[in-house]
């Protein structure tokens, strides 16, 4: 930083420098990018060590586009989504955790015929609907919110 | 592969409570004034600016002031001794100090006038303030100190990146908070940033983000720390609020 640029700088701009406990790192315009961040991290960056049968580094994306996927592991994505969407300005954007969450909640549903969530069938469709009407989701993941609702 | 933020040690940030005031005070008895040069190397520039917004002068008489002032007004009676928080503002006292110290120049410089038998013309009159009470600081001036104040914070927080071996830190707080502050660049994009700096995931990227706001944060209460008394987290805290306010002035 050179002291003509600081000195040509306008104040209002400086100033959320001093505001910079504020300054997120999430913009509107990048969700779809931090949920290619997030479905292409390994597992373990997240809920931490994860044992067989999962494939060591295994990502989210591939969890959740897996034929048979574990269902404990889809608990421990839902729950860690969830604790996302609680936090402001926390390791996800809520918009994202809530994709995840339902990613996760219906990927077991159609994988494992199981229930890993309490909310009843009206409130998981409101919940795919919004998934589905967000243009930043990319389509694969979109595919399995398509999958559910074909069904 | 970057680190995560989780890994910056906690207290291995030069978190100095000393005041730069006090130091100055402190070498003075031994003779010796590196702070009081650090002091001004500091503030000069804002000090500088408001005798050119008060047209003080030319560029090389202001420059004269200025240096008369510090020899005489912040040397030789010793103003940095009369500082201490009770007694106001560091920027206040200094600027009020600096407008008294240019008014005396003048009144002195008419008196010479007057007693070598000239009629003091009215554009001169008009250049010599009539009330000893000194102006109030200028906006730009306090802006400009501002401007320092954020150059020490910001000169402190790279060198403390350089020093936890974290580029990325430093890396981050320019795409995201540094360039587009001081000229208004776009954010780099969050894709190209982390792809860039190694994160694995998004929480990763936000850990380093937090990481560098706190770091950020802790540099900017040190310099403003310096000269508002260190140990007094009430008085930094205020100061902090009232540098966000002038700067906010600046923006209607």
């Amino acid at each position: 930083m050179s002291d003509a640029e600081l000195e040509s700088s306008h104040p209002s701009r400086l100033s959320r420098m001093l505001a910079a406990d504020g300054a997120t790192l999430w913009q509107p315009e990048e969700m779809g990018g931090v949920l290619r961040h997030q479905l292409s991290a390994p597992l373990e960056a997240e809920l931490g060590p994860v044992g067989p049968p999962t494939m060591p580094g295994m990502t989210f994306g591939e969890l959740l586009h897996d034929p048979h996927p574990p269902v404990e592991l889809l608990r421990q994505v839902k729950r860690f989504a969830k604790a996302c969407t609680l936090v402001r300005d926390g390791p996800l954007p809520p918009e994202v955790a809530k994709v995840l969450y339902f990613a996760a909640i219906v990927v077991a549903r159609l994988r494992c015929g199981a229930r890993i969530s309490e909310l009843n069938d009206e409130a998981l469709t409101k919940g795919m609907e919004w998934a589905r009407a967000q243009k930043w989701v990319d389509p694969q993941t979109r595919s399995i919110f398509d999958e559910a609702a074909a069904r | 592969m970057a680190r995560t933020g989780n890994e910056v040690k906690e207290g291995a940030f030069p978190t100095t409570r000393w005041t730069l005031i006090d130091r100055v005070r402190q070498e003075d008895s031994r003779g010796h004034r590196p702070a009081l040069d650090e002091l001004l190397r500091r503030y000069l520039p804002a000090l500088r600016l408001h005798l050119s917004i008060r047209r003080a002068g030319t560029p090389e008489e202001i420059d004269d002031l200025l240096q008369g002032f510090i020899a005489s007004r912040v040397l030789d009676s010793n103003l940095v001794a009369t500082a201490a928080p009770s007694r106001g503002k560091f920027r206040t006292l200094l600027l009020t100090s600096l407008d008294r110290y240019v008014i005396d120049q003048r009144r002195h410089a008419s008196a010479q006038k007057r007693s070598s038998a000239r009629e003091l013309s009215l554009e001169e009159a008009h250049a010599v303030p009539c009330s000893s009470s000194p102006p109030a600081a200028s906006h730009e001036f306090d802006v400009a100190w501002v401007r320092r104040v954020l150059r020490e914070s910001v000169d402190l927080l790279r060198l403390e990146c350089e020093h936890q071996q974290r580029p990325d830190l430093w890396k981050l707080f320019e795409a995201r908070i540094l360039r587009p502050a001081l000229d208004g660049t776009e954010v780099v994009a969050y894709e190209q940033l982390v792809a860039e700096l190694g994160y694995r995931s998004p929480s990763q990227a936000w850990n380093a983000l937090v990481t560098v706001k706190r770091m950020f944060e802790r540099s900017l209460r040190s310099v403003v720390g310096q000269y508002v008394g260190g140990d007094d987290e009430k008085l930094v805290d205020e100061e902090i609020e009232e540098l966000r306010a002038l700067l906010g002035r600046g923006a209607s």
